[in-house]
């Protein structure tokens, strides 16, 4: 016959070792939903040149702007400064670190005002211009990488849109048209960026930079 | 089983796995990848196309040569240079007789007998040019003498 205090001890036994698998059990849980909370899938968003995560993150935006002007003009056979207005419409910081650039042959337009309503007879895309992205290749897309990364702002917060020249980055060729003298020229799209979303300090507008290769 | 304190150990190192798991998935994926949307525009603008040659003159090399120098102030942004010359009159006559000098100088070959009047055009790049300066005084060249 057992002592009674031997099946106490039995029952403690079997107390801890339920315990212990509970905890087992639950802690496994916790660990698979915090898994599952912290991957979302990430595909490609069209018209984009990078990854972005379906629903929750959007495309950066682009767009020209005449102010502040350009204080280094294009002549032929020379490079001059390009100004650009970049929009992030995500809740978080974006960090561009690398633009991708059309190919040399790829020419801008002129414009007779830095409104870009008015096309300027004779410097033309077709005609061509000679005006192209500095450092573009026979390839498109070819990736550049900037002097120094820039940060846009989240949505909604100071310096977003962040307004950057981008010092020597378009290249006029010798051959430009005398119609191309006194001219405002849209650039050639970009075929992308290199840019990730996450916690950073937010680059101040108005900005400079450049891409040197 | 276990001891109540081997079994909270082994809940307290489980729990910290846990937390260092979650910390590092979390950093993982702290930053996403964002691309670009289509047509994205930026601007930039060009100069003004190169401005008139001042201060162009003519002087003979020396008394008894037969050629002439020409020179004239420089031109912002300029990257070359044309020379015309007439021998018929200061205002018409003339034709180019040297393109892509660089510098602010250009001394002619030998000159035939006759009076010269030479003008100075710059450029910038290949198509980008000015008018034609002034004319330089009437240069006069005779026989081993120039004046």
């Amino acid at each position: 016959m057992r002592h009674p205090w031997h099946k106490t001890r039995t029952r403690e036994r079997s107390s801890r070792r339920r315990r212990f698998i509970a905890a087992i059990l639950g802690t496994a849980a916790v660990a698979a939903i915090s898994y599952g909370a912290t991957n979302w899938v990430v595909g490609l968003n069209g018209g984009s040149s990078g990854e972005g995560q379906s629903a929750n993150v959007s495309n950066l935006s682009i767009s020209a702007v005449a102010s502040p002007a350009a204080s280094n003009l294009l002549y032929p056979g020379g490079n001059g400064d390009v100004v650009v207005s970049i929009s992030n419409p995500n809740s978080f910081p974006v960090t561009i670190t690398a633009v991708d650039l059309p190919t040399n042959s790829t020419y801008a337009t002129g414009y007779t005002t830095s409104a870009l309503t008015t096309t300027q007879t004779g410097c033309l895309a077709a005609t061509p211009s000679g005006v192209t992205w500095s450092f573009a290749t026979g390839t498109s897309g070819t990736s550049h990488a900037l002097t120094n990364p820039l940060t846009v702002a989240a949505s909604g917060q100071a310096n977003n849109p962040l307004v950057v020249t981008m010092s020597n980055d378009a290249s006029m060729a010798s051959t430009a048209p005398a119609a191309c003298e006194n001219t405002y020229f849209s650039m050639p799209s970009l075929t992308g960026v290199t840019a990730t979303g996450g916690a950073a300090t937010a680059s101040t507008s108005p900005a400079t930079d450049s891409w040197t290769s | 089983m276990f001891s109540a304190a081997l079994t909270h150990r082994i809940l307290h190192v489980l729990m910290l796995a846990l937390a260092l798991s979650l910390a590092t998935t979390a950093a993982a994926h702290a930053d996403w990848g964002v691309g670009l949307t289509a047509n994205s525009a930026a601007e930039a603008s060009s100069g003004p196309g190169p401005t008139i040659p001042t201060s162009v003159t003519s002087a003979c090399t020396s008394p008894t040569a037969t050629t002439a120098k020409v020179s004239w102030s420089p031109v912002t942004n300029a990257t070359s240079y044309a020379i015309w010359e007439s021998t018929n009159s200061a205002t018409s006559g003339y034709t180019s007789v040297a393109t892509g000098v660089i510098g602010i100088t250009w001394t002619s070959g030998n000159l035939a007998t006759g009076t010269y009047w030479f003008e100075v055009s710059a450029a910038i790049g290949t198509n980008w040019t000015s008018a034609t300066s002034t004319a330089t005084a009437q240069l006069t060249v005779l026989v081993a003498a120039c004046a």
